[in-house]
């Protein structure tokens, strides 16, 4: 121990032992990665082996130095197995700064607990993980350990810039399988060619990058998947649990998906048959009964999600979810697809990669590693309806930001075909919002206000909508966050348009809102609707991408106390820029005042180099969403 | 914390008897149909109808030993979607470090009840949904959700938990998120075993009975009178959380049982609640306690390194703590007692709370300092029991270095934790103090120092609608505390600030500096260059400037419309602004926000702002002092009420006039 302790001594010191210096000192990182850097994976060798479509080793070596508190979780080893996955061995070690060996570690020391998502009710998966305890920093965890997974559908992929704060000093990915193996890759943002090589009939190709440094995190840009480095694997031939089979596209890989894990599972008991034909008995179109049978599916089940077995590919049974009133993303547009069947209207079971980033499947790249949820493509003579099955609010038809405008994988009997969900333009995605207020001497703000959600913002308030009483009053104070505020004669509307639309209409009351001081009044009239500001980074990267466009239009009109007037009379800004257009406007006729606001953003994808143009746009809008009025009193 | 001991005088004896007081499974009454939202609360999406647990005691002859079954029953009304989530169970099951005592849950059933076109519809859980997870070696979940939820569904469900722990015998939860009805508690206690009870919470119980049931327990062919207790209570709302509160549990009505004495057949009486004189000895000679403060000679070797040539004991006590903080790295695992060792934990250089301050005792008695360990229980484990000793109710450790006339409480686990100062996890009220030589003593744990933050602004006004200048911040305390963590995110004071500089949009920091990051004792210090853009030109009109953009409160963090628990911000706390403008020349002040001045009854807190125009010069200040950690409930709609003035002032603009434009 004591000795330990003069070696650390020595090294603060600097005294000669740089010649002792082991390959994982800090020392040796050149200092490119060490700017904006919380951790460098100095070294990181992946290696997949596939002996056999049943018989996968997956290698991996890492050695990570963090360098603050920040950098901590990154020297996380995480591994997660299931039933089909087996941890055959792990083994680690951590250095010091100057990289002195300071302890070792083994599978022993690893704790291991259920990997159930905060989503699911039961998931059979698990995961080991370590991370040691560090009296200091810079220090360095090296590990290695190998999987063996008992199934090829699906090869880890290579995603080296795992994250935007961690510098990457060198990591390579090998890819060995027989030389007759047919094997598809797709390499994308990868400068470089891999390394090919054969040997005593396996086939070798290794892929490697060096000196990434890391990123700051920039808002406002795209998709990670754009522009970092991947590497995916997706074996012709494929085992998976009991399952054989082979694809080289979206096609072959649906009529497989079709025919193993969707053909079966369709059957209903006679008694909901019987009252699924009741409910559409009399509607005279597709449309009406599917629209029909989607309130019924909504009235009736909830989601609930619950992965086991098949690593979680195939949907609950139809009549299982039928009698438990509900199931995960797969079993409920399962038993829609059910449902429909009944009445023969024809459904496609489609995979799609969810969330709010628009995200689609690659076209070009068949591999069941691709989506996380399934929605439902219901087909008419003339035309198609998308329906999420998970929702209990959505109206039919509708998707919303979570699936809305990307290629998704549909599951036919005839094979895979990728298909495109709708999108709402700008133009479409409107708010519209229009308060009637008064104004009374104490600064309380109250009245009536009216706003209609449309197209691709209808879903902002849905779940206020659908909800109630304490629940309700939390989720508007959220979404109108202004303290103390207080809302009476609630009521949502959901009118029949051709677009989605949701109608909004509540009295609103803003205790003490504007205050008075040496007879003069204080009033921000943008009351909700205020754009929060951007930061005005220098030397952007990434290219600016706005997700989602949308046009927001508020009019309020205040009734001001006998002798108020607007100090410095109309006000009024215009923003005009590529990204959009801003008006804002201020106006007294006699006692009444008129704020308008309206803002139209354009979705799209701009060069990194208007940056600074998008911050002056965003921040100006900001800014003058905050515009205060003074109103002086007689 | 409200706490009532309970205690009984057995009125009625009963031979043999007895009939259960559960409610039928599944036979709903008609009150249970009728019952709608609102009809307790404006808020709650879902509601007990009606709860029943019964705990007695098993001796397994097989295992030999006894064990505890609690049957539990409990009927819940669905009002709508929004309380679909209590129709998810997760039954937690324990098992102890070896593995081989854990708690078994057996017997589950469990119906959803629906009625469909006024029929009365039930539907049992498929076995098939019945799932177990095992979340770690030491817990395992079984988990389910309902079949077939529609609004207004009633759900209704039952199981048994066989366990081996009896000391706390079985909590009984009466109060919950949702509210509930009725909840009715049965507690059959062999003779040989005396528990503490104590219901906590401000609610009255509206049923409390006591019985004798001759020779219920059975034990190495003997009969065994027992105790047969009855618990009930009526219309017990549901609990509602908002910031700054501790543990809930503290707060929450609940029946607690504490294992004190074992009267054995043999006729020994084993005392488990003791005396602390008792603990005391059994702490002071605990291997993983006692012994590893005694552990001194460790530092033998390395002290005088430690020491170098401080001479007095402060310094000296100053010195042991950094080193002990520096050397053991925690590992995020919570104890009172030292998991490996003291020397385990020199070596390896990481440990738990025990390892680490019981090193740090260890370190303190060997410079020859007057070192004791302070057990306590953590902000989120509620607090502990203050009439008998409850070892487990304390969950973490800490030092008492006594010096002079002054002591120090000590916490080695945090490496930018100045000298004297604990965690705001470990402020909880009580918490014992444990010597090697003399009896153990209470002490109430308060933090040593405020969270303080001053601003210092000196700017000026240019022509081009910009202000220039210089913000300093000094932090102290816990504010500096957080600062300093927030600083170790980043590898070097330029990335922090560049960051901050990236945050902040209204600002812009020119160049900034970082003093007094690296020790500890001293204030955390910021200064920055800044500019802000306020106006696109000066013009000739008004000029508005709102001086409330440093630190200003948007939201009152208090909104409920009754609090039936503390306030508890752990610290005192002070915030103070100082600005200082100077503006073009020619203005002159039109009006400003009024000068206030607001205090908090007994000194609670004070809130004051000051705005004063001179030789072009403008100066405001603003100072917001909460003085008290915790607030009392009644103190809540003043501490509400004080917030919202607040919010009000901060809206108040200074309005500047140009000279002659009038």
């Amino acid at each position: 121990m004591k000795a330990g302790w003069l070696i650390m001594f020595m090294g603060l010191l600097g005294g000669g032992r740089a010649a002792a210096q082991s390959d994982y000192a800090v020392a040796h990182i050149p200092v490119a990665l060490k700017s904006r850097a919380d951790a460098v994976v100095r070294r990181e060798e992946v290696v997949v082996d596939m002996l056999s479509p049943t018989k996968v080793y997956h290698r991996v070596h890492r050695a990570i130095t963090v360098f603050n508190r920040g950098g901590e979780e990154r020297a996380r080893l995480v591994i997660h197995y299931d039933k089909a996955t087996v941890i055959k061995r792990i083994e680690g070690a951590v250095y010091d700064g100057d990289g002195v060996l300071l302890r070792k570690f083994t599978k022993r020391d690893c704790r291991d607990e259920s990997a159930v998502s905060n989503f699911s009710l039961y998931e059979d998966s698990r995961v080991k993980h370590y991370l040691p305890a560090m009296a200091g920093y810079p220090y360095t965890i090296v590990y290695s350990y190998e999987v063996e997974r008992k199934q090829n559908l699906i090869i880890p992929a290579w995603r080296p810039e795992a994250y935007w704060d961690v510098a990457v000093q060198h990591s390579q990915y090998t890819f060995t399988c027989a030389e007759s193996d047919a094997v598809r890759v797709r390499a994308a943002n990868y400068r470089g060619n891999a390394e090919h090589s054969v040997a005593g009939g396996r086939s070798t190709t290794t892929w490697a990058v060096d000196n990434l440094p890391a990123r700051r995190y920039e808002p406002y840009s795209p998709d990670p998947e754009t522009y970092k480095t991947t590497v995916r694997i997706a074996p012709v031939n494929f085992g998976y649990y009991k399952h054989k089979g082979q694809y080289s596209n979206w096609e072959e890989l649906g009529k497989w998906m079709f025919g193993a894990l969707l053909s079966e599972g369709m059957d209903l008991p006679p008694h909901t048959v019987a009252e699924v034909k009741g409910l559409v008995d009399g509607l005279a179109s597709d449309r009406e009964k599917a629209a029909a049978l989607y309130r019924y599916l909504q009235r009736k089940t909830r989601y609930v999600s619950v992965q086991i077995g098949i690593g979680g590919f195939k949907p609950t049974a139809a009549a299982l979810v039928d009698q438990l009133g509900y199931g995960d993303c797969k079993g409920l547009a399962n038993y829609m697809r059910a449902l429909l069947a009944v009445v023969d209207i024809p459904s496609y079971y489609c995979v799609v990669e969810a969330g709010n980033a628009k995200r689609s499947i690659s076209a070009d790249f068949a591999s069941m590693d691709q989506g996380n949820h399934v929605i439902l493509c219901v087909l008419f003579e003339q035309d198609t309806v998308w329906l999420e099955c998970t929702s209990q609010r959505l109206p039919f038809g509708f998707l919303g930001s979570f699936t809305d405008d990307r290629t998704v994988w549909a599951c036919t009997p005839e094979g895979g075909k990728l298909l495109q969900t709708p999108a709402y333009a700008a133009t479409e995605s409107t708010q519209e919002r229009r308060a009637e207020l008064q104004l009374a001497d104490d600064g309380t703000v109250a009245g009536h206000m009216r706003t209609v959600f449309s197209g691709g913002q209808y879903d902002n308030h849905s779940e206020i909508a659908e909800s109630s009483g304490g629940e309700q009053m939390k989720l508007l104070k959220t979404a109108y966050d202004i303290d103390h505020v207080g809302f009476g004669q609630i009521d949502y509307q959901k009118p029949d348009n051709e677009v989605p639309t949701l109608v909004e209409s509540l009295e609103v009351t803003l205790p003490r809102y504007a205050p008075t001081s040496n007879g003069q009044t204080f009033l921000v009239p943008n009351l909700f609707n205020r754009q929060s500001s951007v930061p005005t980074v220098k030397d952007r990267q990434l290219p600016v991408y706005i997700n989602r466009g949308y046009a927001d239009e508020d009019h309020f009109t205040y009734t001001l106390p006998a002798g108020y007037t607007v100090v410095g009379g109309p006000w009024q800004t215009t923003l005009d820029s590529p990204f959009g257009r801003y008006e804002a406007t201020v106006e007294q006729v006699g006692n009444q005042l008129s704020y308008r606001r309206r803002l139209v953003l354009h979705g799209g994808t701009y060069p990194a180099n208007r940056y600074a143009e998008f911050c002056m746009f965003i921040n100006g809008i900001s800014s003058s969403d905050r515009h205060k009025l003074v109103l002086a009193n007689e | 914390m409200i706490k009532t001991y309970l205690t009984f005088a057995f009125l009625v004896v009963f031979a043999g008897c007895l009939h259960s007081q559960d409610f039928t499974f599944g036979s709903l009454s008609s009150e249970d149909l009728r019952l709608a939202k609102n009809d307790l609360d404006s808020f709650s999406n879902a509601a007990v109808l009606n709860e029943y647990g019964k705990a007695y005691m098993v001796f397994d002859d097989t295992k030999g030993y006894t064990e505890l079954i609690v049957d539990y029953h409990v009927r819940i009304k669905i009002f709508n979607s929004d309380g679909y989530q209590h129709a998810t169970v997760v039954i937690p099951a324990h098992k102890d470090e070896s593995g081989e005592r854990a708690d078994v849950i057996s017997d589950v059933k469990a119906v959803t009840i629906n009625v469909e076109d006024s029929r009365i519809v039930t539907l049992p859980l498929d076995k098939s949904q019945l799932f177990k997870e095992e979340v770690s070696r030491y817990l395992t979940h079984t988990k389910f959700t309902f079949p077939n939820l529609q609004d207004g569904s009633i759900i209704e469900y039952s199981y048994r938990l066989r366990s081996p722990h009896i000391f706390n015998f079985h909590t009984w939860h009466l109060q919950d998120e949702i509210p509930k009805i009725n909840s009715v508690f049965e507690a059959i206690i062999p003779a040989m075993y005396t528990y503490n009870v104590i219901l906590r919470g401000p609610y009255k119980l509206h049923t409390q009975d006591a019985k004798l049931n001759r020779g219920a327990f059975r034990i190495v062919g003997r009969d065994v009178d027992c105790s047969h207790l009855t618990y009930g209570m009526r219309d017990i709302p549901a609990f509602v959380t908002e910031d700054y509160m501790t543990a809930a549990s503290n707060f929450k009505s609940a029946i607690y049982f504490e294992l004190s004495d074992i009267y054995r057949l043999n006729g020994t009486n084993v005392k488990i609640t003791k005396e602390w004189k008792n603990v005391d000895r059994e702490l002071v000679t605990h291997a993983d306690f006692g012994s590893q403060m005694k552990r001194d000679n460790l530092f033998k070797s390395i002290l005088p390194t430690i020491l170098a040539d401080t001479m007095d004991d402060l310094g000296k006590a100053k010195a042991v703590y950094r080193y002990v903080q520096q050397r053991i790295r925690w590992n995020k695992y919570l104890g009172k007692y030292s998991e490996s060792s003291v020397k385990d934990a020199l070596e390896r250089r990481s440990g738990n709370i025990g390892d680490i301050n019981l090193a740090l005792i260890a370190g303190l008695r060997a410079a020859g300092l007057d070192g004791e360990a302070v057990i306590l229980s953590t902000r989120d484990n509620g607090v502990v029991n203050d009439v008998h000793p409850v070892l487990s109710d304390f969950n973490y450790v800490v030092a008492k270095v006594n010096i002079g006339d002054s002591h120090y409480l000590l916490d080695a686990s945090d490496p930018l934790l100045p000298f004297g100062l604990l965690p705001l996890h470990c402020i909880n009220g009580k918490a014992r103090v444990v010597n090697l030589k003399e009896p153990s003593y209470w002490m109430v744990v308060e933090s040593s120092q405020k969270s303080t933050t001053q601003y210092t602004l000196n700017a000026k006004l240019g022509a081009d609608g910009f202000l220039r200048g210089q913000l300093t911040t000094h932090s102290y305390g816990y504010a500096a505390w957080n600062k300093r963590k927030e600083l170790a995110n980043y590898n070097t004071a330029d990335e922090y600030i560049e960051h901050l500089d990236e945050r902040l949009t209204g600002f812009e920091i020119e160049q900034g500096e970082i003093m007094g990051a690296a020790d500890l004792e001293q204030p955390f210090v910021e200064r920055y260059d800044i500019a802000v853009k306020l106006y696109d030109s000066l013009g000739s009109g008004e000029l508005f400037f709102n001086p409330f953009f440093i630190r200003r409160i948007n939201k009152n963090p208090f909104n409920l419309d009754d609090r039936t628990y503390p306030v508890d911000m752990g610290t005192a706390s002070e915030q103070r602004v100082l600005m200082t403008i100077e503006l073009p020349a020619g203005y002159a002040l039109a009006s400003k926000p009024d000068d206030y001045n607001m205090a908090l009854e007994n000194r609670g807190g004070r809130y004051l702002t000051q705005t004063n125009l001179s030789d072009n010069v403008l100066t405001f200040s603003q100072l917001l002092a909460l003085n008290q950690s915790t607030y009392p409930p009644e103190s809540y709609f003043a501490l509400k009420e004080f917030f919202s003035r607040i919010i009000q002032q901060e809206k108040i603009d200074v309005v500047l006039q140009m000279k002659g434009a009038q």
